[in-house]
């Protein structure tokens, strides 16, 4: 079941009719948000913006598991960027003092070395993921759409409840 | 902009301005009376919540807290409580309020329902951690004990009353039997024992022999006696006789010795007729004692009559102080209670490690750092004159040891001589706590205390009270101090209506002239050790009087009892005394009367042996004298001179 949801939703996502940007955007903010562990501020703050602006959620709910999985392999890379970051980096200490000390920072758990290190592996990969996904949205449908769409599945899948969910909301 | 997510966001938003608008509040008083009856454990009631999201603010009206142990009580009541949470800190999940003004408090008011909570919810709350399990709650409940033990250690009035009718309608001569005499038998046994040691006596004497060893002297005596001796050889032929008398006077001397000896002995063993005399005065006294006991009269101590009458009084509301205390250091845990508190659980998703900085000016999570009170001792039901008073309590905080102040209370208030003044400093900042807390009240009134209705005491009214009290408790350990002054009293029963109960009687003459009281009360110790006293100027007077209430009859019924006693051992106590003087002076006599034989003839045997050395000794002088001469004789006719 699992797959035949992940296939509708890949599939809807690239047939959809959003702009290359909407896409690209649902998957750089998807890859930030499953960088970031759900109970903090930022998370809850991405998933905002994510609902807010007109980014492709679809692309977004892929993204997101999908980074939520890279990022536990990331974990001691991102241990180690942190503790760099927060340990090793004494001219950064009043910067996280006064953050430490702010009112609503706190709840980043900014002072955690695998959550700094992920989101900022996040920040960075959020321009390159921008760029490489609207690549490959133009390039998909220049050669793939057409023939895609031309797939006895696509028709068994546009009947299905999750594509006019996806089609609704988008 | 996803209008389809926005609009729903933006309705949802509006629908929580309408909740609050609507339910906020009904669900904030909710929230206050639910957590109020947990912590006082009974009812509370607030009349209006009104909350202000614009400024944070809060208006509590007409809030009622009552007491648990009088539930037609208020514990305490406010007209309103207002206050602001400032909103930075509540991002860092901080509660700060920067000050609350509280206006009318009252407390100890009439309710007109009670203040009870159901026995279900009582039930749930006793097994919080307001259960009696806490050493606090130890504390408490030891005090509680000492109070009702204490108010029960009176005898009643009707008690006292049934007593005195029992005294005058006893039946002496019912009650003195022999059989309940025991001292006749010990009459016997000291008679008897008395017998005994003159026989005794009597046999140790007929075992010296005294007769035998005179005889024996007497034919030595006789001898010497019979000597002439007129020259030095009859002085040497004498001396063998003379050596044998020696040793009769010897033997003699010892025998006299010995009877010397069991004389002072028979004397000690004896004794004196007094002695004899107070020991039948003690069996007569134990007797009347436990014939006294026949009467099953209560056993009256009025030794603090005062302290009886107002320590529980003083323990009751020791006790709700302490009960205060406990609530204040649940909420304000001293250091170590913080301590234990773990830190959040890191989620399984965040691994890595948390890294702290400094924390500069970082408030406790709770803090109200200053209230503002007025309030007024009156109230319903306290008919009382009342004080206004205000106050400030500053610093109450869920982490004194971060803020690194106490929590502390000051109030004050006064009418022209009438004055509260109540002090208090909780310092929660070490792992053990310190609370101290002084009470000062001057120019109350008696009825203003509220003592308590006893038989013992009349309805004082009128009069100026003075009342000093201080309470310190380090960890669990309390030293408590009242004093009490109470002066110009007034009894209100001017007027004794013929056929007035005794109780009213006793009471009345009781307090007859009495218009001052002085009390003292001190409490120190832990649960486990714990030690009240209590003490008045009146003890003593109290205590005479109420014995001597109770004493006529008790001496008129003892004075019968020790007369019946009299009559019936007085055959035995005189046949006694005739035993003893006759078993006495027989030993006594025996004993003298051969010593001073045995004493006669030693001097006349020391007499004889003098006068024989004597003649002896002349008989020898006189001969050598005249054999002097015939040889100064012989020389001269020698020599021709």
């Amino acid at each position: 079941m699992f797959w035949i949801k992940a296939l509708k939703s890949l599939l809807g996502v690239l047939q959809s009719s959003d702009s290359p940007y909407q896409i690209a955007f649902g998957v750089a903010l998807g890859a930030l948000l499953g960088l970031t562990p759900l109970a903090t501020l930022q998370a809850t703050l991405l998933f905002l913006i994510l609902m807010a602006t007109k980014s492709n959620l679809g692309a977004a709910a892929l993204a997101t598991p999908l980074f939520a999985a890279i990022a536990l392999l990331l974990d001691p890379l991102a241990h180690r960027i942190g503790y760099a970051l927060l340990v090793q980096t004494p001219s950064l200490v009043p910067l996280w003092t006064s953050a430490y000390n702010a009112p609503l920072l706190p709840f980043t758990r900014f002072y955690n070395t695998v959550v700094l290190g992920e989101f900022l592996i996040g920040l960075i990969l959020f321009v390159p993921l921008i760029f490489l996904s609207r690549q490959g949205v133009l390039y998909y449908r220049a050669h793939y759409q057409e023939k895609v769409s031309k797939w006895k599945i696509m028709k068994y899948l546009k009947l299905t409840k999750v594509t006019d969910i996806l089609g609704k909301v988008k | 902009m996803r209008w389809k997510y926005v609009i729903p966001a933006l309705v949802i938003l509006i629908l929580l301005a309408i909740f609050d608008l609507f339910f906020l509040d009904t669900l904030l008083r909710w929230g206050i009376v639910a957590g109020g009856q947990f912590a006082f454990g009974a009812k509370v009631e607030a009349a209006a919540v009104k909350t202000r999201l614009a400024n944070l603010s809060i208006v509590v009206s007409g809030l009622e807290v009552a007491d648990k142990d009088t539930p037609m009580k208020n514990l305490f009541s406010t007209e309103s409580m207002t206050f602001a949470l400032e909103p930075l800190p509540l991002l860092s999940k901080k509660v700060i309020i920067d000050s609350m003004t509280v206006t009318g408090i009252s407390y100890g008011t009439e309710r007109k329902t009670s203040g009870a909570l159901p026995p279900r919810k009582q039930a749930k709350i006793s097994k919080s951690w307001l259960a009696a399990d806490s050493p606090l709650g130890k504390l408490g409940s030891k005090i509680s004990d000492r109070a009702k033990s204490k108010a029960n250690s009176l005898p009643a009035m009707d008690a006292i009353q049934s007593a005195k009718d029992k005294l005058k309608t006893t039946n002496i001569q019912g009650l003195v039997k022999p059989e309940n005499i025991p001292m006749l038998k010990d009459l016997d046994t000291m008679k008897s024992g008395y017998q005994q040691k003159s026989a005794d006596y009597q046999n140790k004497l007929k075992n010296l022999n005294v007769k035998d060893t005179l005889a024996a002297v007497e034919s030595a005596w006789k001898e010497v006696a019979a000597l002439k001796i007129q020259n030095a050889q009859d002085a040497v032929a004498a001396k063998d006789k003379l050596d044998r008398l020696q040793k009769g006077l010897q033997s003699l001397q010892t025998a006299s010795k010995e009877i010397s000896t069991l004389k002072s002995q028979a004397e000690a063993d004896f004794g004196d007729q007094k002695n004899i005399l107070a020991r039948i005065e003690e069996l007569k006294n134990r007797d009347l004692q436990s014939v006294g006991q026949l009467l099953k009269l209560p056993a009256f101590d009025f030794s603090s009559i005062t302290g009886v009458i107002l320590g529980p009084v003083w323990m009751q509301r020791l006790n709700k102080t302490l009960d205060l205390i406990a609530k204040a250091r649940a909420y304000m845990p001293p250091a170590k209670a913080k301590g234990k508190k773990s830190a959040p659980a890191a989620q399984p998703r965040l691994h890595g490690m948390d890294v702290r900085f400094p924390v500069f000016n970082h408030p406790p999570d709770f803090w109200i750092k200053q209230i503002t009170f007025t309030g007024s001792t009156g109230g319903a039901g306290k008919p009382n004159q009342p004080v206004d008073f205000t106050g400030t309590i500053s610093d109450i905080t869920s982490d004194q040891a971060l803020l690194g102040r106490p929590a502390k209370l000051d109030l004050a208030g006064a009418q022209g001589a009438r004055r509260i003044t109540v002090k208090a400093v909780l310092d929660h900042r070490l792992e053990i706590p310190t609370d101290q807390v002084k009470v000062e009240m001057a120019g109350l009134r008696s009825e203003e205390l509220h003592l308590p209705s006893s038989e013992y005491l009349p309805a004082f009214q009128g009069g100026n009270a003075l009342i000093a009290a201080g309470l310190t408790l380090t960890g669990d350990q309390l030293s408590a101090e009242m004093r009490l002054a109470l002066t110009g009293l007034a009894k209100n029963n001017p007027a004794k209506p013929a056929g007035l109960g005794s109780a009213a009687e006793i009471a009345s003459s009781l307090w007859a002239g009495i218009d001052a009281l002085h009390v003292g009360a001190k409490a120190t110790g832990s649960p486990d050790n714990l030690d009240i006293t209590m003490n008045s100027d009146l003890d003593k007077l109290l205590a005479d009087r109420m014995q001597k209430l109770l004493g006529q009859e008790i001496a008129g019924v003892q004075a019968k009892l020790k007369a019946e006693i009299d009559k019936i051992i007085a055959g035995k106590q005189s046949d006694l005394l005739a035993s003893y003087g006759a078993d006495k002076g027989g030993v006594l006599g025996s004993l003298s009367g051969q010593q001073k034989e045995l004493t006669g003839k030693i001097a006349s045997i020391q007499n004889l042996i003098k006068d024989k050395q004597n003649v002896g000794n002349g008989a020898v002088n006189q001969q050598t004298d005249q054999l002097k001469d015939k040889a100064q004789d012989q020389l001269k006719g020698l020599f021709g001179r």
